[in-house]
Formats: C-alpha cells, structure tokens, sequence
C-alpha cells in the first residue's frame, strides 16, 4: 500500500536547540523555587503533603482560635511576635520535615553531580536551598498572622489610626517570624545536610532544639539573674523569646541580655549558613 | 578551535598521589574515546574538563574556555552523565529531566519540549511518567544520558555510559551515543576501559595509563598506518607441497616483508605496487589465489605493539566485535 497522506511518520530527527540560554540566575531561582514546593510536598506524592500541612493546619487553627478568642474578650491575647514564639516548637518539627525533604533527597541519591555540573555553583546550590526552607517558614508563620490581621481588621470596628497601629504590629510580627525562620532554617539545613537518610536528618534538626531544652528549663528556673541570662542563650528557641522581649516587649525587663539574644541569633545565622555552604563545597562530585 | 586542549595538565591530590601527569593533548569535534584501565585517570581528567577539580600545574582549555575561571559557562554548554548511580528514585524521568533542564537555564515550556524529546530520542518516550526507582539499569543509563543533552550542549562527557550493561545493552548504548555523534552533530568524549566497545563509534582516541598520555590520534590515522594485505591461497591444486610457503619465499626475495599467520601471509601495503607485485608473483608461479584482502588493524592491537609493556600488562581489556 503506498502511504497515504495520513500515514506518513513525521521524524523530525534531532532538532539543535536555539532558544535562550538564562544562565546561572535563572538556575538558582528554578531550584529554589522547586525545593519551595517540594518543602510543601508539591509536585510529590500524597504522603509528602501529610506532615507539612497538618504542621500548617495546626498553627493556623491556633491563629484561627485566637482571632476569635481576641474578638470575645475584646483585648489582645497574643501579639504578632509572641505568635511566633508560642508555635515555636511546631517550626522545629516543620523545619525536620522540610530540611531534611529538600536536603537529603539530592545527597542519598548522589544527585549532585548533575546539579554541579550545570551553571550553577555549589555556593548557589546550597543558598537556593537554604533559601527556600526559610522562605517555607515565612509562610508557615506569616500566613497564620495574616489570618490574624484580616480576623482584627475586619471584625471588630477599628478606627485609622487603630488600623495603622494594628498594620505596624503586623509588620513587627513578620519581621520576627523572618527572623525566626532564618535562625531556625539554617540550623536545620545545615543539620539535615549532614546526613543521607531522611529519617536521621530529621533527628538530627530537632536535636539541637531537643537536647538543650532541660538544661535550658533548669538554668533559667535559678535564683541567680545571670545563670538565667546564661540558660536563655542555651537553646535557640529561648534566644528569640528573649530577642521578642527586647524588640517588642514594652514591660521586659531583660535589659542587657536581650540586645546579646540579638547578637547571638544574627551570629547563629551567619554561622550555620557559612557552615552549610562549606559542607556543600566538601561534597564528592 | 580545538575542542578539548591540554598543556602538561598535571592534577596531584596530595604529593603522593597523582592522577594526571603531564598530559598534553589536543582533541577536534567528533567522538572521542577516552580509553584506559580502572584508576587511569579518566573519570580525574573528565571532572577536570568540567571545572570540578583545578589543574595543580598546566592549562586546559574547554570549547575554548577554561573551565575554572570560566566554569559557569563550560558548565552550560557541556552535558555530563556520571559513572556511577545518580538518578533519584521516587521521580519520574519526565519530571527529573525537565527540572534538570531548567537548572541547565532552560525556560519553563522549553525544558518540558526538550525532556520530552530527548527522552524520546534516547528510546524512553512510553516510560517516561513512570518513576525512576522502577527502571532498570538499561532505562537508567538512557536517563543518565537524556538528562545530560537536555539543553543540548556542544560537548557530551560520558563516564563509561555502558556500565552494568549486557551486550545486547552496550550494542545499544552504543549505537545510540554513535548517532547523537554524527546525526546529532555532538561532539562526544567517552570513557571506558573497553577498548573494542569505543573503537567501533569513535573518531579520535586518546589513550591514558597511569595518569600519563599513551597515545591520541584518529582512529583512521591509526588503522591507516597499520595496513596490511592478507593471502591466502589454494592449497593442494597440483602437487607441490605448500603453496603458500613458496609464494612466501618469492614475496620475501622481492623485498617484500612477509609474515605467516596461519593459512594467510600478510604483507605490509607500503608501497602502491605491492599488489602488482603479488598478483605477478602468483601467476608467474601459477598459484591460484583464494582472497587478497586489506585487513584494517584493530586498534587494540596497535596499542599493544606500540607500547607493549604497558597497557597489555595493566589490562585494558577489549570486548569481541560483533
């Protein structure tokens, strides 16, 4: 049978590629943007969104109960910062779960040398992912406090002036909660990294929060004032309590310690993303 | 411009061990075979090529670029596929190719249509929604390799891309990095310690033992200086005992460097009237002829006549030709 019209095979054979080329920035942002979602299970399987989302689902019900709780009693129960420092042990498990989803993934299946092979660099690879556990703690966090905000503004009967005051709260809030979530995501990316499986590297985020927490809880129930201020700098979480106290809290009295909890959580940062980017650089490729 | 240039490209990873020494090379577009033992210095040289391990003394130069202060660029414009496993398992290989794709630079739509048809073209279109971690190990090579030309680079660096692959397997791998070289048009450096596996698709060799240049040349240029006629002729058509001893006798009284090898005799093709001669010689003595052949040298055999005591005794073994 000749071949009809309908019938003929159309093979193009390879054909080059020439259309753009967007380079290294372009790399990062794409990897950043797909260990976002995979941070929230996007783009995986139904078993990967479990955890994240029933995270998510918790800290705004909590925001949920307090903006209708706020709206009863008529008076602020929680503020935007204390918000985040009361989920604060929730963050801990979220961030396990994400680090170690984003981290390990690439490492237990040697993937890397396919991303080091590309325009990227090793420095990039591991800011972009660094990158996006943070960026899954801003919303983690933030989400729930606008809730909060939209449940204040348009509930009760504010006056401008109440309005604007209730818009810089906000914004305080979230400010903490990006500092939250960079303290809290670079130790966990950096504990997460240290390992292959993914289960260890969940472990091994919580631990530094996990272990220190006795130690925490008895130096800082002393009579002694500073064995206090010494207890609150053991343990990350009790840093940014007091860093809330000495930024938002009007009645503190942490005095000088709260200014140090700052210094220590912007040097904790640093450190551990330093330290995340070297361990990226001693990967075998 | 040279595809691949070298300078007494040394790499030591401490002062005891090096893997490079002194390499000097310069390699043109086509396929290249990258041919030495285990522990030659391959897979060094390659993560050279890519910018992963600085050069502690010498020069390399990439597509004309030098792959450690220009790495971002080399990077772009070269596919890798690693030697060992590297594919993660709960992905499929549309998704895993397309993401890798982007990170190649490709924009979003144009990194889908790339996966897809480089998938296509390395024959995993039906599978490709299908999680990796099911593949088997052929699939995965063909993974390994589509990720590596999904932004269609200008230069492939396949580590031993046959790896863990029955014949029937390597055939295909094969015939497959043999047509991106010549209908893709691009341009190929593979690794392998199988000599006869990348001979038969390569059009440049270069060999390396122990960290050191053996030889690099093009194939034809080493098949070309090697050639060789092969006769045999009929035995036992009258009554005179070896026929084949006495046109051995009469070719090697014409000057002519005579070998016996079995039934045939082999004589060097150096000159344009070797086949004259020998055509005179047997019918002059009146023995018929049964084939008088140009036999091609295998290129494994002239690496072990031009350097018999190395790569014979390290074992750069070579796979039968089918």
């Amino acid at each position: 049978m000749p071949p009809s019209a309908e019938s003929v095979i159309h093979d193009l054979g390879y054909q080059r590629y020439t259309g753009p080329r967007l380079g290294r920035g372009y790399a990062v942002r794409s990897l950043y943007l797909h260990s976002l979602r995979s941070a929230f299970g996007l783009g995986r399987g139904a078993k990967a969104k479990i955890f994240p989302w029933s995270v998510a689902a918790l800290i705004g019900l909590i925001a949920v109960i307090v903006t209708v709780v706020t709206s009863v009693v008529d008076e602020t129960v929680m503020t935007y910062p204390e918000f985040s420092d009361q989920v604060g042990f929730l963050t801990v498990l979220f961030t396990a779960a994400v680090a170690a989803e984003v981290t390990t993934r690439d490492l237990s299946a040697n993937v890397l040398p396919l991303y080091f092979a590309r325009p990227l660099t090793r420095t990039d690879y591991a800011l972009a992912k660094l990158a996006a556990v943070v960026t899954a703690i801003v919303l983690l966090l933030g989400v729930p406090q606008l809730l909060m905000f939209a449940g204040t503004a348009f509930s009760g009967d504010l006056s401008l002036g109440q309005a604007l005051d209730e818009v810089v709260d906000l914004s305080g809030g979230l400010a903490f909660s990006l500092l939250h979530a960079l303290l809290i995501g670079s130790i966990g990316v950096l504990a997460a990294s240290l390992c292959r499986r993914k289960a260890f590297a969940a472990a091994l985020v919580v631990a530094p929060f996990v272990v220190t927490a006795p130690v925490t809880t008895v130096l800082m129930s002393a009579p002694s004032q500073t064995v206090v201020d010494i207890g609150r700098l053991t343990n990350p979480l009790t840093v940014l309590m007091g860093v809330r106290n000495w930024l938002f809290d009007d009645h503190s009295d942490i005095g000088s310690i709260g200014a140090v909890c700052g210094a220590v959580a912007v040097g904790l940062v640093v450190v551990t993303g330093l330290a995340t980017v070297i361990r990226y650089w001693k990967v075998k490729a | 411009m040279a595809l691949i240039e070298t300078q007494s490209l040394t790499l030591r990873y401490s002062p005891q061990v090096t893997a490079l020494s002194e390499l000097t090379v310069s390699v043109e577009p086509g396929i290249i075979g990258l041919v030495g033992a285990n522990g030659a210095g391959k897979s060094t040289f390659i993560k050279i090529l890519l910018g992963f391990l600085p050069p502690t003394t010498g020069r390399v130069a990439v597509l004309g670029l030098d792959p450690v202060a220009q790495g971002t660029l080399v990077r772009g414009r070269v596919g890798y596929m690693p030697e060992n496993d590297c594919l993660p398992p709960d992905v499929s290989a549309a998704e895993l190719v397309t993401h890798l794709g982007r990170i190649s630079g490709l924009p979003r739509t144009a990194a889908r249509e790339r996966a897809s048809e480089t998938l296509r073209h390395v024959g995993l279109y039906e599978e490709r929604y299908r999680a990796v971690g099911g593949y088997s190990t052929g699939m995965k090579q063909r993974v390994k390799l589509a990720q590596a030309m999904v932004h269609d680079p200008d230069l492939l660096l396949l580590d031993e891309p046959t790896n863990g692959l029955d014949p029937a397997g390597r055939d295909a791998m094969l015939e497959l990095i043999h047509r991106i070289g010549t209908e893709f048009g691009i341009s190929i450096v593979v690794c392998s310690h199988l000599l006869g596996e990348v001979e038969r698709i390569c059009t440049s060799l270069v060999a390396i033992d122990g960290g050191r240049l053996l030889r690099a040349a093009s194939v034809s240029a080493m098949t070309n200086e090697r050639r060789e006629l092969a006769i045999e002729v009929a035995e036992g058509v009258d009554d005179r005992p070896d026929p084949t001893g006495i046109l051995a006798e009469r070719l090697t009284a014409e000057g002519l460097a005579v070998r016996r090898e079995a039934r045939a005799l082999l004589v060097p093709l150096e000159r344009d009237d070797v086949f004259d001669r020998i055509l005179a010689a047997a019918a002059d003595l009146t023995i018929p002829l049964h084939r008088l052949e140009q036999r091609r040298h295998r290129v494994a055999e002239l690496f072990e006549s031009a350097q018999p005591q190395t790569i014979a005794e390290r074992g750069v073994s070579s796979a039968p030709v089918r």
